[in-house]
């Protein structure tokens, strides 16, 4: 496992010559803006020291509120969250969750009509200030989407191109190590080792969705986002992608959106619970689950609606 | 329970519209064969259509072939790789007795160096446009430009020409011939802008729009989620444009390029404005006032010669500068389709 | 003009539709106003010559003027082009700015002489030369003489422009300025008068020739054996190279081709001519 100490490894450590220059160039200039770029301390040092204490916090969220052309979609959402845990978001559908989802690694940013306000901090820094560097925010918050979407390209290709993109002098054994330890976390590397050059495409839906996974992991980000990773999946492939997902939370700090209250229960610390935009309630998962502080999350979790 | 209730009724309400279940066998056999009847005749239809538009196209060959036989014949290999045109074209409409004498290649090389010329262009600055319409333009920017790339794809080819005429070719002769310059040259060719820079130029304009619309329709037609994957993974839009959005679009990529290229291959009345109307064959060795000379492509020189049809050698050996466009063309459709195939199997492996 | 097919306005067209459709109807409804339905009605097509095209297309829209239910569209893709439309039977009057030969008219063509003009030799309006000798334009053509300088101009090489060899103007050049002999690779040889004045208008080194119809004021005639080509010039018939021009038919002429035909040879059709042109018969 390469990802377990990263400080150990960094010798080794493909990343480490890009974290050093280019990327930060553009942000040479101010405290705030230069620190997100100075990734190699967060990603060594800090998170070395932080892994320690537990329950640190990783991102704040404060006062955010979202419209797309259609409305208002999130209300004064504020929440917290910690490093290495698990947060189960949850709710009927609609209700904002995806919405919130992509306003962490400002993907909404690629909507015409959307519009924000409000704060998310990531280790204090101000994601939405504009001199954040959008590839350093995305590559330290990872996503995996809902529907599998692998590129059309070889199985290899599709976990090697992120990778690729952080390093384009990548050595080519450096970049099939990476690319066989992701899709070993991925659970997937026995299903597709000897066809690592057949397209993506080809594999089976819930085989894509751990590619996918597989294709976020390869570029070791810090925080990673599954929106309803399972909902297109049958019950082995579900199973697989938890177990996954229990694994890694020693290394990640794991958001996932979900529809199956079990599947929360089961995986995550803490859950956070959506109702038309708002946030009706968060908090650990075992005490959500007995005893509820709204009315709103106790008829939901007892399946009375959504 | 007063909610389910009226949901209910509701649904009764939309229901009444549909017969009950018997309606199933209600409707009579003759009604069935009739529908069957009416897909046989539409299948039919389009069986004919397609027999019809494939047999025209064969008799077309057939017929453009027959006629450039006999130049084809007398010629040989000559046709394809000698020069002369316009010294032939004039000798055999003046000679007394019938002269078979011709040599295309200038015209041959005058249609590969605009084509190919103005393809490249064409992809270079047809591309960037595409990226930048389908991906980074606002609205306000990106509408009006549209409209005008579609505008410019109905335009007529003489209105290219003339605009050449007007614009292009005076700004060329200008800026990059000199008087010592022409008069160096006017034992060669006559350097007086109309050249094969006019024509790439002028070529590109005309075939720009039909590749852009292709190419940003190719590209706003990729999948979101590919897009998305690729800026999560934390690649920059840019990278994320080249390396992701472009291959997958590359087979409308490629068509619009086979289409820019099918109509920049047959375009004649610009060109033959612009370009020189002289079957002049440009020299490298010359360096960069090889893009000054004059060249006629084969379309042009085609209607350009139109008038000395009725010289039977004139006429077999313009049907056989017909059959070469011709059959560029079939193999432009065919290099189409096995771009598309050889695609498929390359990257949509599924 | 640059374009070699222009119609007539469609507009005036489709209000003539309406009007013929119009009157057509009154005359078969209301029987008694047939005395006002026009006598001559019909379509005709004149192809043919570059050169004549804007005559035929001024007698045209002329006669058109005065009888409202014809209809003519005229192009002028070339003598040659016209000829083998005539032979084909697909139009039944071309235009010719080359006497027939021997064999078209053995094939039963017939050439009335519709006009005379003079075909001038124009240069750029900055050119400093004025006149040229008929051998001197035979040596420019043939590539013997290449530089301005030589004819009395500036130190500057001569862009000779031609038509196309089977255009039946190229043909009376050849004949009466090259006697016949080849001409230089370099001369660029472009499709229509329009396009060589073009040529000329944007290159202050070009030489050009053209019917005297096209000539305007953005290029300039220059005298030829001391002559310059103008009105009175070519009128009096000093200037010396004045050829007819044709409308050919393929045999008698008969019905709407016949009475346009008639009409052109007429004083009314010569007042036309006259415009531009010199009329059929001298003086
Ligand atoms: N691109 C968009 N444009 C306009 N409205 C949107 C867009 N995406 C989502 N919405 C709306 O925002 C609301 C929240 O959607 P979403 O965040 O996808 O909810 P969830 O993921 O909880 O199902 C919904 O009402 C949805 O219709
Ligand atoms: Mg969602």
């Amino acid at each position: 496992m390469i990802l377990k100490d990263p400080a150990k490894d960094s010798i080794k450590d493909p990343f480490v010559p890009l974290t050093i220059p280019g990327a930060l160039e553009k942000n040479r200039n101010g405290d705030q803006k230069s620190l997100l770029g100075n990734q190699k301390n967060l990603l060594k040092g800090e998170k070395a020291s932080l892994k320690n204490q537990e329950n640190s916090l990783r991102m704040e969220v404060k006062n955010l509120d979202a419209w797309y052309s259609s409305g208002q979609v999130l209300e004064r959402i504020n929440l917290p969250i910690f490093e290495n845990e698990i947060l189960a978001l949850i709710g009927p559908s609609g209700c904002g969750k995806s919405t919130f989802l992509r306003c962490l690694n400002r993907l909404n940013d690629l909507i015409k009509s959307f519009r924000l306000q409000g704060q998310i901090k990531l280790d204090d820094f101000d994601i939405y200030d504009p001199g954040i560097d959008l590839a350093i925010l995305r590559r330290k918050v990872g996503m995996v989407f809902q529907h599998p979407n692998p590129f059309p390209m070889s199985i290899f290709d599709n976990v090697a191109f992120g990778v690729r993109e952080i390093n384009r002098r990548i050595k080519r054994t450096e970049l099939a190590e990476i690319v066989e330890e992701s899709l070993r976390q991925a659970s997937l590397w026995d299903e597709v080792k000897d066809k690592l050059n057949v397209s993506g495409l080809s594999l089976s839906g819930g085989q894509q969705q751990r590619l996918c996974i597989a294709r976020a992991l390869a570029v070791r980000p810090e925080i990673i986002m599954l929106d309803e990773p399972c909902s297109s999946l049958d019950p082995v492939s579900t199973a697989h992608i938890e177990e996954l997902l229990l694994m890694l939370r020693a290394d990640y700090t794991i958001i996932i959106v979900t529809h199956n209250l079990a599947q929360a229960r089961r995986i995550s610390h803490r859950m956070a619970f959506f109702l038309s935009g708002r946030l009706i309630e968060h908090g650990n998962t075992a005490e959500m689950s007995i005893r509820p502080q709204c009315e709103e999350t106790e008829n939901y979790l007892c399946g009375r609606f959504g | 329970m007063e909610n389910t209730n009226r949901k209910s009724v509701e649904i009764k309400k939309i229901r009444g519209v549909l017969p009950s279940s018997e309606a199933l066998f209600s409707s009579t056999k003759s009604q069935a064969r009739w529908y069957r009847i009416q897909e046989k005749i539409i299948e039919n239809m389009l069986l004919l259509a397609t027999i019809i538009s494939s047999t025209a196209i064969f008799f077309i060959i057939l017929f453009v072939a027959k006629e450039a036989l006999s130049s084809l014949k007398h010629n040989g290999l000559a046709f394809f790789i000698a020069g002369g045109w316009d010294q032939h074209i004039q000798e055999a409409w003046f000679s007394e007795t019938p002269k078979w004498d011709f040599g295309a290649l200038p015209l041959i090389l005058g249609t590969f160096l605009t084509t190919g010329g103005a393809l490249l262009l064409t992809f270079v600055l047809g591309t960037g446009c595409a990226i930048f319409l389908a991906e980074l333009a606002p609205d306000a920017i990106r509408r009006p430009v549209e409209a005008m790339v579609r505008l410019l794809a109905g335009i007529p080819s003489v209105i290219f020409g003339l605009i050449g005429l007007m614009v292009v070719v005076p700004f060329i002769m200008d800026n990059f011939i000199s008087n010592e310059l022409a008069l160096k040259f006017i034992a060669v060719a006559p350097l007086d802008g109309q050249s094969l820079l006019a024509g790439v130029i002028v070529l590109t304009f005309m075939v720009l729009p039909f590749y852009v619309t292709v190419a940003t329709d190719a590209i706003r037609a990729v999948p979101k989620p590919y897009k998305e994957a690729s800026l999560a993974l934390g690649v920059t839009q840019w990278r994320s444009v080249t390396k992701v959005l472009i291959p997958v679009a590359i087979p409308g990529i490629v068509t619009g390029m086979i289409l820019a290229s099918a109509r920049a291959v047959g375009e004649a009345i610009a060109l033959s404005m612009v370009s020189g109307g002289m079957a002049f064959i440009p020299d490298p060795s010359h360096g960069l006032v090889f893009f000054l000379e004059p060249v006629r492509v084969m379309a042009s020189a085609i209607i350009d010669n139109k008038e000395a049809m009725s010289v039977k050698a004139i006429e077999s050996a313009l049907f056989g500068v017909g059959t070469i466009l011709l059959f560029i063309s079939i193999l432009l459709s065919l290099t189409a389709r096995l771009v598309f195939s050889w695609y498929q199997k390359q990257v949509m492996a599924k | 003009m640059l374009f070699t097919g222009i119609s007539l306005s469609k507009k005036r067209l489709v209000v003539l539709a309406i009007i013929a459709g119009l009157v057509l109807s009154a005359a078969a409804f209301l029987t008694t106003n047939q005395a006002h339905a026009a006598k001559l009605s019909g379509e005709l097509h004149i192809s043919g010559s570059n050169t004549v095209f804007p005559l035929s297309h001024a007698l045209a829209k002329e006669f058109m003027k005065r009888n409202k239910n014809v209809k003519i569209t005229v192009t002028g893709p070339g003598t040659n082009v016209g000829i083998q439309d005539l032979l084909a039977g697909k139009v039944p009057l071309a235009g010719a700015s080359r006497p027939l030969k021997p064999e078209e008219k053995a094939q039963g063509l017939k050439a009335y002489v519709i006009a005379r003009e003079a075909l001038v030799i124009v240069v750029h309006p900055k050119n400093k030369v004025k006149g040229l000798t008929m051998e001197q334009v035979m040596n420019i053509y043939l590539g013997k003489i290449t530089n301005w300088k030589d004819v009395g101009g500036a130190d500057a090489p001569i862009m000779a422009y031609s038509r196309p060899p089977a255009s039946g103007t190229f043909d009376y050049f050849n004949e009466l300025f090259l006697k016949k002999q080849p001409q230089a690779p370099t001369v660029k040889m472009l499709e229509t008068h329009g396009l060589n004045r073009e040529a000329v208008v944007k290159n202050p080194n070009a030489i050009a020739y053209l019917a005297f119809a096209y000539v305007n004021k953005k290029v300039k005639p220059v005298a030829l054996n001391g002559v310059v080509p103008n009105k009175k010039t070519i009128e009096k018939g000093q200037y010396p190279v004045i050829r007819p021009l044709f409308h050919v038919t393929k045999g008698e002429p008969t019905g709407l081709t016949k009475e346009f035909l008639k009409w052109v040879l007429s004083p009314a059709g010569q007042n036309v001519v006259k415009k531009e042109y010199l009329p059929a018969k001298k003086k």
